[in-house]
């Protein structure tokens, strides 16, 4: 594993996984959004507004796994001072922003027509929200930051304090009453929902995850290639040579 | 469909959005970074990113 931590090596190995990654994502979308639409029933109490589920769903639990990635990278930088692990954890940030920002939007959309509300400040919701403006907050401090290794230990330290508030996210619909419902997937005694529905739900939340994995490989192919161009660009603009690891200019093409 | 199609179509469809414009940004990013590079003439040493 620590091999393909070096920059050079995963480009390369980030050249061969997006296309596959890529395809199968692809494949497995099309998949769960014909069993959400087509092969799954309505909900019995919910009607067709059930289907919202199958992209509410999986977008929250990308919120929270993209932060999970995040935090271990920030545990790299920290710990191991490893360059990937800046690179990875600032390439994911945009995209935990992403994901969260449709968990939020779709569950507004969701529970407009069965809450009768577009939100409410209950503890599920909030706790989204504040993973919401942490993800905005890290991504202002890259960019606020001029110099990166401080940047990366700053949005480092940030992500590891920020992380309390996972297990809030998870648990808050338990410790607290909560308008949003309980665990039905992920819990104790196995999930609630009806295997006619379960199915597309997980089909679904594996495209969404393999989405994401083929859309951090990327970002981070783009974080690495924007450094590796702005040290060759100061040693231009010092009249140094610039010299491109050919390894580098190969796995950009 | 049911009466409420509209929240449906507006979740997929925002889904759809956001996701084409994370894929959008990052593709066009990369090809811009890969011109930039491609401007840096290659050389025959290795060098360890």
């Amino acid at each position: 594993m620590w091999k393909y931590a070096n920059p050079a090596n995963f480009l390369r190995l980030a050249n061969a996984l997006i296309p596959w990654t890529g395809g199968i994502t692809a494949l497995l979308l099309a998949l769960g959004l014909w069993g959400a639409f087509f092969a799954s029933p309505a909900d019995y109490q919910q009607g067709e507004t059930v289907r919202i589920m199958y992209i509410h769903v999986p977008a929250a639990w990308l919120s929270m796994f993209c932060y999970g990635v995040m935090t271990l990278s920030a545990l790299g930088t920290l710990v191991w001072r490893h360059p990937l692990a800046d690179a990875a954890q600032k390439a994911a940030a945009p995209l935990g922003a992403a994901f969260t920002f449709i968990c939020l939007v779709t569950g507004s959309l969701w529970g407009r027509p069965m809450w009768g509300t577009w939100w409410v400040w209950d503890a599920r919701l909030t706790s989204v929200l504040v993973l919401f403006i942490i993800y905005l907050g890290l991504i202002a401090l890259w960019q606020t930051i001029e110099e990166p290794p401080q940047a990366a230990r700053a949005a480092a330290i940030l992500t590891l304090v920020g992380v309390v508030n996972l297990p809030i996210i998870k648990f808050s619909v338990d410790w607290w009453s909560t308008l949003h419902q309980p665990a039905s997937v992920f819990r104790m005694g196995g999930p609630t929902i009806h295997p006619s529905m379960l199915w597309p739900l997980l089909v679904m939340a594996l495209a969404f995850t393999l989405l994401f994995l083929t859309l951090h490989l990327m970002a981070t192919r783009n974080e690495i290639l924007r450094r590796r161009l702005r040290r060759l660009s100061i040693m231009a603009a010092r009249g140094e040579t610039p010299v491109p690891s050919p390894e580098i200019v190969e796995s950009a093409r | 469909m049911s009466t409420h199609s509209v929240f449906i179509l507006a979740a997929y469809g925002l889904t759809f959005v956001v996701v084409a414009l994370m894929i959008g940004a990052i593709t066009r990013e990369y090809a811009s970074l890969r011109r930039a590079l491609d401007k840096f003439p290659p050389r025959d040493g290795g060098e360890d990113a």
